[in-house]
């Protein structure tokens, strides 16, 4: 089964895990090169290192990926790291995408690619499981020589004996190396050695993106595989009783009808057939609140001033040592002792995650078991879910994680891999396709969340801040949070609702939580996506306020804080901040730190007459250790495109409960005519590592807003800018 | 109804409804899954092919459009042992992240290169309108130009009668 879709240089699998004596599970070979593929994955959780190498007779290693590829560049850098200790020659390496399994888990215990911690969570362990087979090799090779391991070194593929010409590959002694005990405590490369950490290299998953034969979630194909489109109930959080079917059912190809909680399914021959079909059909008797964008709006403005059901969040500390908020009433107190008062409300519609390949997923059911393909960033969570929507034993699922056409938190949700293991159980031992059309995916979203925020704050003639409340009023996420605390309001959405970088006296955030019928999820940066935006115009209005440069008040509110300094000082350097502009040019900045990676952006626009050109964006980035410098400049351009899709353009209306926008045509985004050029600078001032993939993101919509009232003088609180009335140009 | 075309320089022979749109019968008829589905509406691209030496979005088109046309996919540029001009620039710049629209961004950069060998950046980014949501538009535009350039060299060696560097 796996042959067929393992198609160019990476492929995925489950293979079978094949043991050497002692139970450990490096390669073997049978016969001089046919190679045995030992796996991986599967039920040896013990011997963790098996699931992630793979040493052919030939010498030729393979390294899978726990991470899910979803275009942040994990099929490569997550080997690279196992490589680097390894000492393989990471040209020749190939690269395998995971199937969900829990020898697979990060040390937070689960298999998923989000929260940009692909990197901070798996580099060390990753590191061991390279050096610990370095270690097999290495003892097996002395063996060989009869002389101490000392005596053997291992580079680019080739074992060495030192001081002499002898040399081994992998393949020469793997399969003695197989034997051995896997070492628990392997010695690590000095970070100053390391040859492929640090350096740009090409990704591996490239070429078959290129030349189209990687296989994306959308083109998985088994023999005798039906299509399934379909159509969710079109009011958000609603419900129906009963359908009409006759249309469908009448219809070229179809094979059936399928009804699940909130929607229907539709199988056929073909997918356009499943969606002629699918599209006939109507619900009855829709129930669910016909909720409207503008009247949720107020409603969340009025309940900011509901003070008894303001729930806090901390506003800085660390995880373990967390700073509360202030008091209330000290709030109120401290707020009357600047020399300058300020208050502005701020609002952020909600968003959809538009990732360019539909949600779609393939399983096949067949005697009590099922086996799914599907474009995945979760992993751990997949298998208890579908055994409670279908019955099926967690033990009998083999998920297998294709690459994904983008999925910015979207496809960690779980429902499309749901109901396409519930649709192919009603056909079973029939594999079944479900792919989501555009419009279904537009509407039927896990969206960002929309927010209201109504920002205090006192302050001293010098700048200095006394006293600052930001209050969110809106709907949290519909995930609940494993951290939530008694009496707080939920992590995933207040978060440094404040940047807490900045030295303030007294600082309180809180959350009037509203109770909407709205799906709502991770989108690439989740709080920070918007509370990036409310913090840093809070700081800009602040600097206008004050008729402070708005580099040199942050600067000055940064106190003791020289990586925030460091990334300020280049973006604004490299931006020519302190250069005089053009006629009608603008210029803003911002600040963000997030997954413990500092972010400095300038954008610089030029208005005339609401016509908006951006002219370009820089970006100042420091992520600590950079495993591959070229992938976080990629990743970083992307965040500031992703980023700027949304201030420009990004709102998802619902009217009557229903969502306005259907596919890229009104849910608008860049495009090269009006995407700007982008210049990223990385920067090191750290050993320890942060995140990426989000990283880029939060800062460009407050750095945007700036640059437009310096530009013109009108001020954009609200988002997205287009609804302020601007046209963006090329 | 069965349509008879060529894709790829390969004869096909295809009996599906004539309103069929041509990507899903490129897709799943004929088996080549580069052209991918974006939005099925021709806006963003994705699906983006030539029939008949024209750059079209192939969602909106139906299949009886296609009857005895020829029509490339990404497929029909070049492999890993032979990569198109364009497929070459597109690794040497590492364009792609998901990859998801770079099949069509690719096939648009086919079009406009057949038209404008040297295409300015403003010419480029006003000539591809494909939409690629992980924003590789800056590597693009420095693919497009590559590529350009790659192709005019291999029309002139192909005029000496040289053979063709590979990967310039």
């Amino acid at each position: 089964m796996s042959n067929q879709i393992e198609k160019g240089s990476l492929r995925f699998g489950r293979r079978t895990f094949l043991k050497g004596a002692s139970g450990l599970a490096l390669g073997l070979v049978a016969g001089a090169c046919s190679k045995i593929d030992l796996d991986s994955a599967g039920s040896n959780k013990q011997t963790a290192i098996g699931a992630f190498i793979e040493i052919g007779g030939d010498g030729h290693v393979t390294v899978t990926t726990p991470g899910a590829e979803m275009g942040q560049g994990v099929s490569s850098s997550l080997p690279k790291i196992v490589v680097e200790e390894l000492g393989a020659d990471w040209e020749t390496v190939m690269v395998r995408l995971s199937v969900v399994d829990a020898a697979f888990n990060s040390p937070r215990g689960q298999q998923r690619s989000a929260n940009s911690d692909a990197i901070t969570s798996y580099f060390e362990p990753l590191r061991k499981v390279g050096a610990s087979a370095r270690e097999m090799l290495s003892t097996a090779a002395a063996a060989r020589w009869n002389v101490d391991v000392s005596q053997v070194s291992i580079e680019n593929g080739v074992i060495s004996r030192i001081g002499t010409d002898d040399r081994f590959t992998f393949g020469d002694v793997v399969e003695e190396a197989a034997q051995l005990p896997v070492p628990t405590n392997p010695r690590l490369k000095d970070p100053k050695d390391f040859q492929l950490i640090g350096k740009a290299t090409q990704r591996k998953d490239i070429p078959a993106k290129v030349f189209g034969t990687s296989v994306f979630g959308i083109d998985i194909q088994l023999p005798g595989m039906l299509y399934a489109a379909i159509k969710h109930v079109p009011v958000a959080g609603g419900s129906f009783n009963g359908f009409d079917e006759s249309e469908a059912k009448k219809m070229p190809g179809v094979q059936a009808v399928v009804p699940l909680d909130n929607a229907v399914a539709v199988v056929a021959d073909s997918y356009w057939q499943a969606q002629q079909a699918v599209d006939t059909i109507s619900f009855d008797d829709v129930q669910g609140e016909l909720l409207n964008s503008d009247e949720l709006m107020e409603g969340f403005a009025r309940s900011l001033s509901d003070d008894s059901k303001a729930l806090p969040f901390f506003v800085g500390g660390s995880f373990r040592n967390p700073k509360p908020s202030a008091e209330l009433a000290d709030v109120e107190q401290a707020l009357t002792r600047g020399d300058l008062t300020f208050e502005q409300q701020y609002s952020v519609p909600y968003l959809a995650h538009m990732a360019m390949e539909p949600l779609c997923a393939t399983a096949k059911v067949e005697s009590g078991s099922c086996e799914i393909w599907a474009p995945t960033q979760a992993g751990n969570r997949i298998p208890p879910e579908v055994a409670a929507a279908t019955d099926i034993p967690e033990s009998a699922m083999t998920i297998h994680r294709t690459y994904m056409g983008g999925g910015f938190g979207r496809k960690n949700e779980r429902d499309f891999i749901i109901q396409a293991v519930q649709i192919a159980k009603a056909m079973a031992g029939q594999p079944v396709k479900l792919i989501w059309s555009r419009e279904q995916d537009t509407k039927n979203d896990f969206y960002r969340p929309a927010a209201v925020v109504r920002t205090r704050a006192a302050v001293k003639s010098d700048g200095s801040i006394v006293a600052a409340h930001s209050r969110m009023a809106g709907q949290i996420l519909s995930a609940k949070s494993p951290f939530r605390r008694e009496g707080m309001a939920a992590p995933a959405i207040l978060g440094d609702l404040l940047q807490p970088s900045y030295e303030m006296d007294t600082a309180r955030i809180d959350m009037v939580e509203s109770s909407v019928p709205i799906r709502t999820g991770y989108w690439r940066s989740v709080a920070r996506s918007s509370n990036g935006f409310f913090s840093e115009m809070l700081i800009n209005d602040l600097a206008v306020k004050l008729k402070r440069d708005p580099l040199e008040y942050r600067l000055a509110l940064l106190g003791d804080n020289p990586r925030a300094k460091a990334v300020l000082e280049l973006a604004a350097e490299k931006a020519n901040w302190r250069q005089p502009k053009g006629e009608n040019t603008g210029r803003g900045i911002a600040f963000t730190k997030g997954w413990n990676s500092p972010c400095a952006q300038v954008v610089e626009v030029t208005v005339q007459d609401r016509q908006l050109k951006i002219e370009r964006v820089t970006c100042s980035f420091d992520c600590g250790l950079q495993v591959d410098p070229d992938n976080i400049v990629a990743q970083i351009e992307g965040g500031i495109t992703f980023g700027l899709s949304a201030a420009l353009f990004g709102k998802i209306h619902f009217e009557q409960g229903s969502v306005i926008e259907k596919t890229f045509a009104e849910y608008r985004m860049m495009t090269l005519a009006n995407m700007p050029p982008v210049d990223v600078h990385l920067l090191q001032t750290a050993d320890e590592i942060g995140g990426v993939g989000e990283a880029g993101v939060p800062a460009v919509a407050p750095a945007l807003c700036a640059a437009i009232q310096d530009a013109c003088g009108v001020h954009v609180p609200d988002l997205p800018v287009e609804a302020a009335g601007f046209t963006v140009t090329s | 109804m069965s349509i008879q075309f060529n894709v790829n320089g390969k004869p096909h022979e295809v009996d599906a409804a004539k309103d069929t749109p041509l990507l899903w019968v490129i897709r799943d008829a004929i088996g080549l899954k580069g052209t991918k589905f974006g939005c099925g509406v021709g806006v963003c691209g994705a699906c983006t092919v030539e029939l008949d030496g024209v750059s079209v979005r192939s969602c909106s088109i139906p299949l009886e459009v296609a009857e005895g046309t020829n029509i490339v996919t990404l497929e029909g540029l070049g492999d890993e042992d032979t990569p198109h001009p364009i497929q070459q620039a597109w690794i040497d710049e590492q364009v792609p992240q998901c990859g998801y629209c770079q099949p069509g961004m690719m096939m648009a950069t086919k079009a406009l290169l057949a038209q404008n060998p040297a295409p300015s950046e403003k010419e480029i980014r006003s000539q591809i309108t494909n939409i690629c949501r992980c924003g590789t538009y800056g590597r693009i535009v420095k693919a497009v130009q590559r590529a350009g350039k790659l192709s005019s060299a291999q029309t002139a060696d192909r005029n000496d009668g040289t053979t063709v560097a590979k990967g310039v």
